[in-house]
């Protein structure tokens, strides 16, 4: 046989062989693909599982906080009122009778009205019915109640973040209640503000507080407390960034930036 | 020899097939043997043809396009998005149009229809890639593609009809006198060595339907 036909079988056998490593070549892209598509679909479901567990924790939280509350202020206050009341029952006399009666009568009263503000709170207070804005304001106003602080709140109206900001609102409110609780254990501070603006895609939540400051810089990351971890943790869940701006004698500043969609 | 090895995975496949029946019936896979039993059965009659010096093309022409149609068919069962099976369903009658023109008109009965066989190949192709693009669509991720009967059977078709393009587009130059027997040769290791890889990508497929069946049964 002339040597360019057997040339020409050659390449047709090449050609053939090549074309079934084609189909070969294409299946295994086909499994790699695969692979790398459930890779990705464990790790989203991963990070799902990751943000539900976060959140169901954030709401544990929130309730234990609100439980701390109402304890602390039966203790402290309706608590207190009753062991006066009982303390002038005890005194009555039938000289003082009618003045014993009416200060009683004063502080019962007193007591009660203390016991339907906390019943109202907690009826009110659930997260999901006030949204974000509204129990930020709850927060600082149960601040101010200690008498101990000074607070201040601006922002935009609680529908406009709300919407934007939904299903991560019980995260951030957890970040912003952390914050809080750093001021109160370490800052020294009398005075805490939250500013909270919106711009476009983005909403900023400003923290501020007048107290002793630190050197953010000092703190190596090994260094930083639960709390700080939880802040950061919570804030990468939901895509949020967490800037400290502080010095000695000088206040912090925390800036929360989420980016929503 | 290899024509030896081929006829028999053929007809291995064919008993295969039959041995499994009970527990193909429920999957669209049950249609196998009827096909494959006309398979066996043409390849017989073609075997015997050759070693007798007959021409057997119309036989071939013939069979060739129910076979298209067979594999077409089973692609419209398998394919899950509308689209996909409303063109695997068209593809039938167009097909057998245009087998039946380029009988009538271009080729001829007497001669391989080369190139209505190369248009069935790359549709058949094309099949496969659309069900191997639906196997990585995100809602069926869970199913795990070996494990799928049906797969094997899209595999073995891939291979075979990518392999066979250039065999079967230069069939009338490799039978040519230029290529002194040479040329037939070629064709015929090809062209068997691919069958053998087809029909045992369909044996693979049946077997791995028995396992599945016993696997729910076990769940069950």
């Amino acid at each position: 046989m002339p040597e360019q036909q057997q040339d020409i079988l050659i390449t047709i056998i090449v050609a053939s062989v090549f074309f079934v490593l084609l189909g070969i070549f294409l299946l295994v892209l086909l499994f790699v693909f695969l692979r790398r598509q459930r890779k990705n679909e464990k790790e989203k479901e991963e990070m799902r599982n990751h943000f539900e567990k976060t959140l169901l924790k954030s709401q544990i939280e929130i309730q234990d906080q609100t439980i701390d509350y109402v304890a602390k202020e039966i203790h402290d206050n309706i608590g207190q009122i009753l062991f006066l009341a009982k303390l002038n029952n005890n005194q009555i006399t039938r000289e003082n009778a009618l003045e014993k009666a009416n200060l009683i009568d004063g502080l019962i009263g007193r007591a009660f009205n203390d016991l339907r503000s906390i019943s109202h709170n907690l009826k009110n207070n659930s997260f999901h019915q006030i949204g974000l804005t509204e129990s930020i304001e709850q927060l600082l106003h149960n601040l101010e109640r200690t008498g101990k602080f000074t607070t201040s709140f601006t922002g935009p109206p609680s529908d406009e973040i709300d919407g934007m900001i939904h299903g991560n609102d019980i995260i951030l409110f957890r970040i912003i209640q952390e914050v809080v609780n750093n001021v109160l254990k370490h800052s020294g501070a009398d005075r805490i503000n939250i500013v909270i603006t919106r711009e476009d895609n983005t909403i900023s939540i400003e923290i501020t507080d007048n107290g002793v400051g630190f050197d953010p810089g000092s703190i190596r990351k090994d260094q930083q407390g639960i709390g700080m971890n939880n802040i950061y943790s919570r804030a990468k869940l939901i895509n949020t960034s967490v800037n400290i701006i502080s010095a000695a004698g000088e206040g912090t500043k925390v800036i929360l930036t989420l980016k929503t969609q | 020899m290899l024509t030896y090895i081929y006829l028999l995975v053929q007809a291995s496949s064919f008993f295969v097939c039959l041995y499994l029946f009970r527990y193909l019936k429920n999957s669209e896979l049950k249609y196998f043997l009827p096909y494959l039993f006309l398979t066996l059965l043409v390849e017989m009659i073609g075997f015997w043809q050759t070693s007798h010096g007959i021409r057997n093309y119309f036989m071939f022409n013939v069979f060739t396009t129910v076979e298209f149609v067979f594999y077409t068919f089973l692609f419209y069962r398998h394919l899950r998005k509308k689209i996909f099976k409303q063109l695997a369903l068209a593809f039938i009658p167009f097909y057998l149009l245009a087998v039946a023109y380029n009988l009538a008109f271009v080729q001829g009965l007497n001669y391989f229809h080369t190139y209505t066989f190369l248009l069935g190949s790359f549709f058949i192709v094309v099949f496969c890639c659309l069900f191997f693009y639906e196997s990585v669509l995100p809602e069926h991720l869970n199913t795990k593609l070996t494990m799928q009967p049906f797969f094997w059977v899209c595999t073995g078709l891939l291979l075979f009809y990518l392999g066979s393009v250039i065999i079967n587009a230069l069939f009338e130059y490799l039978r040519s006198f230029d290529m002194q027997q040479e040329g037939i040769r070629i064709y015929g290791i090809i062209n068997q060595s691919l069958n053998v890889i087809l029909y045992s990508s369909f044996i693979f497929a049946f077997i791995l339907c028995r396992n599945n069946n016993k696997t729910y049964s076990l769940q069950l």
